[in-house]
């Protein structure tokens, strides 16, 4: 996906996530058992439902709701996030629980059962020129998906 | 029980910060300690287990560096490692050695020197979660006390309440690490950490070792008449429910459930507990897994007095991980220590009366364990 500038934007690490080229949401690569439907967040090769080997990539939805969180007052080294700021885990629409970073939520702001959505920030530019992306969740724009 | 297996002895180097001292240093005190306490020699040990996590002193081989320093007699030595469950973890497989029949005696030493500060979980590293601010210990505790709170209507006083009473048992403990009085008001207004846990809700860092020398039945009743009997154990690693928050550290309600089992006895059996409380929310989530309360009901338990020494179900009678210390390795052994002089009656300050069972629960990143002991 070209970013303003002209630039890609690149994952911070291959297969975390998906940049749609349609311009549509960025979601969680996932994984899904095609025998029992059981979806997971990351690469599973087994189904934990059924034992199945074999599970097909299953791009998450991306959106969900706050599972719980915490504010975290103590600025942990080699973060880009500056303390306070909210964490917490967020329970996809399909199913799984994923940690995550919240941006543009104030910390006292964040509730559990609050609806938020998938996007990307900005994390440094790598040796070609293009812009390291990572995940996290933001308050979600529209009511319902 | 004629098979049975015995606690002989166990014995503590006192948990806190020991800049002089080695892991060599508090992992010989407290196995002399324990030798002396069920009144052996070196000797008649057959095999030695050792909990450690990790940090300065030997990465490699550590178990039989620390067994050669107490003596060189040709035993199995071997380590064990489940981050803070290491030396329980380490007892349950003495015991069945001993319960199996392939030695009569067998020491499990637990030990760690750690640093100051914040513990950092998943290395140093640019990764993910590194970089997002996601690897902050006391939030896994923070997150699961928020869903209570949520869930339960739980509130922030309670959490706090933990930390009252088990500053307050650790002051009649001389191996604490802190043995000094807090009030609610104190604990509720130091700094927050990861709400709603504030910096007095957050156990500390600490140097320490715990010893602990199990026996056969047969062999201790040359060397005890009344013997405390390590009667159950179990252990698990985590179930997954979805990814949620409280999976790391296994699922302690299933754990309990087995050991209640294998003991033949249910949780209103239970007279003295030591529980992982290495965040003040620990003591009211595990009270409600153990079965001691119904779920939810944690929170007005603990802050009633319900955990209390003097109070209907004493937990964390030395001060728990929040003021004896949590010397990652060394804690399960110091919770055995306690169980075992509360029930000889050792525990003078602290003693609960009417002591006849206990349970350790110890939950380490990969895994948990409950062990129950009897006179």
């Amino acid at each position: 996906m070209v970013a303003a500038g002209g630039t890609q934007r690149v994952p911070l690490r291959e297969g975390t996530f998906t940049i749609p080229e349609d311009g549509g949401p960025p979601r969680l690569c996932g994984t899904r058992c095609p025998s029992c439907g059981a979806t997971y967040a990351g690469q599973r090769v087994i189904c934990l439902g059924c034992a199945r080997r074999g599970l097909e990539p299953h791009a998450l939805s991306p959106s969900g709701t706050v599972w719980t969180f915490t504010i975290v007052r103590q600025q942990p080294p080699g973060s880009i996030m500056k303390a306070p700021y909210p964490i917490g885990q967020v329970a996809l629409d399909d199913g799984p629980i994923v940690a995550a970073a919240f941006i543009d939520i104030a910390p006292e702001d964040v509730r559990i059962g609050m609806p938020v959505e998938m996007t990307l920030v900005p994390i440094r530019k790598d040796d070609n020129g293009n812009e390291v992306v990572a995940h996290a969740f933001r308050r979600r724009k529209e009511a319902a998906r | 029980m004629s098979d049975g297996v015995v606690v002989l002895g166990v014995g503590l180097h006192p948990f806190g910060r020991f800049p002089e001292l080695t892991i060599d240093d508090l992992a010989r005190e407290a196995a002399l300690a324990a030798l002396d306490d069920a009144g052996i020699t070196f000797r008649e040990i057959e095999a030695g287990l050792v909990g450690r996590v990790g940090g300065t002193g030997p990465p490699v081989g550590v178990g039989t560096h620390l067994f050669a320093q107490l003596g060189q007699h040709g035993i199995p030595v071997t380590n064990v490692e489940l981050a803070c469950g290491s030396s329980s973890r380490a007892l349950m497989h003495a015991a069945d050695m001993i319960r199996a029949g392939t030695a009569d005696t067998a020491m499990v030493i637990g030990v760690e020197k750690m640093e100051r500060g914040m513990l950092r979980v998943g290395g140093a590293s640019e990764n993910y979660a590194s970089l997002m601010g996601l690897n902050v210990m006391p939030a896994a505790y923070a997150m699961r006390a928020q869903r209570h709170m949520a869930d339960y209507g739980t509130k922030p006083e309670h959490f706090a309440q933990v930390s009252v009473k088990s500053h307050r048992n650790a002051m009649s403990n001389p191996f604490a690490q802190y043995r000094i009085a807090i009030t609610l008001e104190e604990v509720l207004n130091s700094r927050m950490v990861c709400d709603p846990i504030t910096l007095y809700q957050c156990c500390p860092t600490s140097d320490g070792a715990s010893a602990v020398i199990l026996a056969s039945e047969a062999f201790a009743r040359t060397h005890t008449a009344s013997p405390v009997f390590m009667r159950a154990w179990a252990g698990g690693s985590p179930v997954y429910d979805n990814g949620r928050e409280g999976e790391g550290e296994g699922p302690t309600s299933l754990v309990a459930k087995r050991a209640y089992e294998r003991a033949g006895i249910g949780p209103g059996d239970i007279d003295v507990t030591q529980l992982h409380d290495a965040f003040t929310p620990g003591e009211i989530l595990t009270i409600e897994d153990l079965g001691y309360v119904p779920r939810g009901q944690g929170g007005p338990f603990v802050f009633e007095g319900g955990t209390e020494i003097t109070g209907e179900r004493p937990v964390n009678t030395d001060g728990g991980l929040l003021s004896r210390g949590h010397p990652m390795g060394a804690t399960g052994g110091a919770m055995v220590t306690e169980i075992v002089r509360q029930l000889r009656r050792q525990a003078g300050e602290r003693q609960v009366r009417n002591c006849r069972t206990g349970l350790a629960q110890n939950a380490g990143i990969g895994g948990v364990n409950v062990l129950v002991f009897s006179t």
